[in-house]
């Protein structure tokens, strides 16, 4: 063994001998190489710096791999979730309607799995199981632990106690999953609005899907615009009336034109969202939105807006409509026989079918369809409801549908999207989507656009209040007076093979809107009612048309949600005619009304020419002539 | 042991009694917390394992990490009372022993997870390199110290017995353990007084040896694959669950047993045990097991500083490196952040070879770096300014 070389320095050359030639010389040289000859004291001291810098290293190392392992626990970030066994992001918003009162929470739920092969003894788990879930099927249970290999699930929907109970067992082979329990407080109030979340935690109906990304941002509640006192007004009504004239389905609606929040909006037959596998799935079809319907005479709402719009019209613009008005292939008749010369005002108010299809073609097929479009009519409401149907509308434009459409045939759209157009309509000229979002306080209303003139709109809340002294209204602003209720009627026949089958089977409709007066930057509420095919009842006098059925519903919402809307009761000279008062002047102040918020000028009308049944004061009893003139 | 403070009086002379006073307790107290946990967590994550192989009783590894934390502390306790001769002589053996049972792997070899590293002994299949690893520390530590006095020529011996260990682990294959010793290696090499260049060479090798490594074992390179082009869309791979587990347990887990990656993917025991752990106990443990982990390299390292003779510094701290690599590259693989490795966390994850292997390495390490008349010498441990 050769002694230490003298000190190299590490890269130094080898020592003389050729390194090849001698072993020895070469283990010298590495030897001497790796030892810079320190006496040992030095070396100690050097290798301590040196342990203490690998200390320093692995000290710095462990504090990396904590930050890492807290960044991995705390901020998983992008990486890899949503794989198997991943937890479902369950958290969901509450849901409040507009003062702040819930309509969903969320629940801790979960749900229950058996793995059998982990189960130490299968009868007594069998036992324990069964008595704690009385709801499982004992052959189901008794199933799953009879297999040797798998994961069952064996029921959802468990409550902190009773999965407590459970894990109390301290039973191996029973393992939970968090899942996501809604709860609706309110029972089937609302439910079709505020709709159903999944277990998964995600929206699937109503406002749950419409506003799901708001909700599982999960940032305090979300407020709905729905108000729940006029819900719950609004859906008693709908409810008690449908279950009254045994209807196949209705609508309720209540909206604030102004800004185009939905307030109420109810659809019948309801059913427990809190209990949706118990419901047929037909109940939790929100008609309102969902479904189309052949609206029937309120279309001529949007027929005279259209007309007067336009100028071609005016209220005092005079229609014969003493015989029927033939068609190619088409016959339209009026529903009240013996009318003959009618004013523009009184066709609105006798929902003269004929006056409005004449009035539709003296203005022109161009200028409905544009105003029809303009109002919304030919395409799916605009609104955050998925729901929201797309209208069945003809192909093509004719003189026949131009004419049908003019007292709402031919055309089938959602109650929804008749809202939106009658809002704008009804509002000062703006059309805005209708929203179930709470406008945030000072917000102002969507923009909008612009599709008749203030005037247009003045003159059709005028026609509307006309129509709610003194036509087919009354019904319901006898039942609220002095809130300066109108409305419109509407009866629609339903095809039956193929044929209006007059009488038989009808949608009644009511649109009404409150108060007529007043500037348009007041609030201002819609209401509508379809009843579809109610049963005749003797009450109605076995009518099942608009003005029978649904005006004096729509009547009774507003006098129960008007106090809830901050509205005032209020007497004058027309909201409620004294009894056995002559209606024809009654008629004289409401179209001198009209005229005085300047309505499209045109000659003074007399108002004896045109004189108005004098029926007044329409009661029950007579409700039989009220309701033949809606059509 | 210690369940009062009268276990062990101070005027204790006993062979037990000496060996609680010499050892460092820190050392010592690390040491059986993680043994004591390691035995507790299988009993957590195992079962699932144990079901998913079909095997009779869902506690078998658990059982089995229990015995092997009697073997391990066994190994412990008898090594850790050996003086640095004792530890010489117990290196030499089993560096012996277990390279020749590496020689004969190719022909008996027990191949799992395209690896041929286990040997079957009387039921239980054992990695002879895991008792190589420390066994080899202590011989290049101790040919080191005698190459610096110049009667032997220490660095060519230690280079030879480093070359045999990784020549014998690369036909294996077992690349995770062949970083491991060579990091090692390079820091025994040169904590001993090596000049850097020297290091800077071997560093060079070593990369140069990767590269070759990469290209040669199609697992390797296609490991490194999946962990530079993480896939999404390619299903759980064992890092994405790791990764999906630690999330799921947030600060303070999902409560003992209740963590669910365990179920669908498999070593979450073994070399995954600290991301089942993360599930269920949360980040606040994961952060106490790293701190255990860092106390007894960060204290082992200290220890090994204060020694006074070249051989017990060196050699100890080759130990403790080898300990606190491994915890870290496991750890590191669970958080993603390097490729995976076949390599286990020591004492936690599951694993016999693991365990005992543990065990004689601390068991090593304790012994060196026991309280001994001159073992600490007197001379001042460092001149201010030394570390600056």
């Amino acid at each position: 063994m050769s002694v230490a070389q003298p000190p190299f320095d590490g890269a130094g050359s080898p020592p003389a001998t050729p390194a090849w030639r001698d072993w020895r010389a070469i283990l010298a040289a590495i030897e001497g190489a790796t030892s810079r000859g320190l006496a040992p004291g030095e070396v100690r001291e050097a290798s301590r710096v040196r342990i203490f810098f690998v200390m320093a290293l692995f000290a710095a190392a462990f504090v990396y791999a904590g930050i890492f392992a807290a960044k991995a626990a705390l901020l998983p970030g992008l990486e890899g979730r949503g794989g198997a066994g991943a937890p479902a992001e369950t958290v969901r918003s509450d849901l409040v309607d507009r003062n702040g009162r819930v309509l969903a929470v969320d629940l801790i739920r979960y749900g229950l799995y058996i793995r059998p092969q982990e189960v130490y003894d299968r009868a007594a788990t069998l036992d324990a199981v069964a008595r704690i879930l009385p709801g499982v099927p004992r052959a189901r249970l008794a199933n799953v632990l009879s297999r040797d290999k798998g994961e069952f699930y064996i029921a959802g929907d468990l409550s902190p106690e009773v999965r407590d109970q459970l894990h109390d067992l301290a039973l191996p082979g029973l393992y939970f999953q968090d899942e996501a329990g809604r709860a609706y407080p309110l029972g089937d109030t609302a439910a079709q609005v505020i709709g159903l979340a999944s277990r998964d935690g995600r929206g699937l109906s109503g406002a749950e899907r419409a506003f799901d990304g708001a909700i599982r941002k999960n940032n305090g509640p979300v407020a709905l615009s729905i108000d729940l006192r006029v819900q719950a007004a609004l859906q008693d009504e709908v409810d008690k009336a449908a279950v009254h004239f045994g209807v196949k389905d209705a609508v309720g609606m209540v909206v604030n034109v102004r800004t185009g929040e939905i307030l109420a909006m109810t659809s019948w037959p309801t059913f427990d969202p809190n209990h949706p596998e118990r419901t047929p799935p037909e109940n939790m079809v929100n008609h309102a939105a969902a479904t189309v319907y052949e609206p029937g005479s309120v279309f001529k709402v949007f027929t005279l807006a259209e007309g007067l719009d336009t100028g071609a019209v005016n209220i005092r613009t005079v229609f014969d409509v003493c015989s029927p008005l033939v068609l190619p292939g088409q016959i339209i008749h009026d529903y009240d026989k013996g009318d003959c010369a009618l004013p523009l005002w009184e066709v609105f108010t006798h929902s003269s079918n004929i006056g409005a299809a004449k009035m539709a073609i003296r203005v022109g097929g161009e200028a409905e369809d544009r105003y029809f479009h303009a109002f919304g009519l030919f395409n799916k409401a605009p609104s955050e409801l998925v729901e929201s149907a797309r209208p069945l509308t003809v192909s093509r434009m004719s003189i026949n549908s131009v004419a049908t459409m003019a007292f709402g045939q031919s055309i089938s759209v959602s109650p929804l999207a008749l809202a939106t157009g009658m809002s704008a309509i009804l509002n000062g000229g703006i059309y805005r989507p209708l929203t179930l979002r709470k406008l945030g306080p000072g917000e102002a209303p969507a923009p909008g656009r612009r599709v008749i003139q203030e005037s247009t709109s003045r003159v059709m809340l005028g026609l509307m209040r006309l129509n709610g002294t003194n036509g087919t209204g009354r019904f319901a602003d006898d039942l609220a007076p002095g809130y300066m209720v109108g409305g419109k009627t509407g009866t629609a026949t339903k095809l039956v093979n193929g044929h209006y089958d007059l009488g038989k089977k009808n949608l009644a409709s009511f649109a009404a809107v409150f108060p007529t007066d007043g500037g348009f930057d007041q609030d201002r509420y819609f209401v509508l009612v379809m009843m579809d095919e109610p049963k005749a009842l003797p009450e109605t006098g076995g009518f099942t048309t608009g003005g029978a059925v649904s005006a004096p519903i729509a009547g009774r919402i507003v006098e129960r949600i008007a106090p809830f809307l901050g509205q005032v009761r209020r007497t004058n000279v027309w909201d409620e005619p004294p009894k056995g008062r002559n209606k024809d002047i009654v008629d004289a102040q409401v179209l001198d009304h009209i005229q005085n918020v300047s309505g499209p000028s045109g000659p003074p009308i007399n108002p004896v020419i045109a004189p108005i049944s004098t029926q007044a004061s329409a009661t029950r009893a007579s409700a039989k002539g009220a309701g033949g003139r809606a059509r | 042991m210690s369940q009062s403070q009268h276990a062990f009086q101070r005027t204790d002379r006993s062979r037990l009694g000496l060996w609680w006073w010499t050892t460092d307790h820190w050392l010592l107290g690390a040491t059986a917390v993680l043994v004591v946990l390691g035995v507790i967590l299988q009993f957590g994550t195992s079962p699932a394992a144990a079901v998913r192989l079909g095997l009779s009783s869902p506690f078998h590894f658990a059982v089995r990490q229990c015995v092997f934390a009697f073997g391990g502390v066994a190994i412990l306790l008898f090594v850790s009372q050996l003086g640095p001769r004792g530890i010489r002589r117990v290196a030499v053996g089993v560096y012996l022993v277990s390279m020749a049972a590496m020689l004969t792997l190719p022909f008996v070899g027990h191949v799992a997870k395209g690896a041929g590293r286990w040997v079957d002994i009387a039921g239980f299949t054992l990695q002879p390199s895991e008792f190589m690893k420390p066994a080899l520390i202590v011989l290049v530590a101790w040919m080191f110290s005698e190459g610096r006095k110049g009667e032997v020529p220490g660095t060519t011996i230690a280079f030879i017995l480093y070359l045999a260990a990784v020549a014998l682990l690369l036909v294996e294959p077992d690349v995770g353990q062949t970083i491991l010793i060579t990091a090692a290696f390079g820091a025994a090499f040169w904590v001993a007084g090596v000049p850097t260049t020297w290091i800077l060479a071997l560093g060079g090798v070593s990369a140069a040896g990767l590269t070759g490594v990469y290209f040669a074992f199609p697992h390797v390179s296609s490991r490194v694959h999946t962990f530079l082009h993480q896939d999404k869309s390619s299903g759980p791979t064992q890092v994405h669950a790791a990764a999906e587990a630690i999330a799921a347990g947030g600060l303070f887990g999902k409560g003992p047993g209740e963590g669910v990656m365990k179920l669908e993917i498999p070593d979450m025991h073994t070399d995954f045990a600290y991301s089942a752990a993360a599930e269920e106990y949360g980040l606040w443990f994961s952060l106490f097991l790293i701190s255990l982990f860092a106390v007894l390299v960060i204290r082992g390292l200290y220890k090994a500083m204060r020694l006074a003779d070249p051989f017990e510094q060196i050699a100890a701290a080759g130990l403790f490196v080898l300990v606190g690599l491994q915890a870290f590259i496991n750890v590191a693989v669970n958080l993603a952040l390097i490729p995976t490795k076949g390599m286990t966390l020591p004492f936690i994850s599951y694993g016999g070879s693991s365990m005992l292997g543990m065990g004689l390495t601390l068991g090593m390490a304790l012994a060196l770096t026991r309280r001994r008349p001159g073992a600490y010498a007197s001379e001042p441990l460092a001149r201010a300014g030394d570390f600056a």
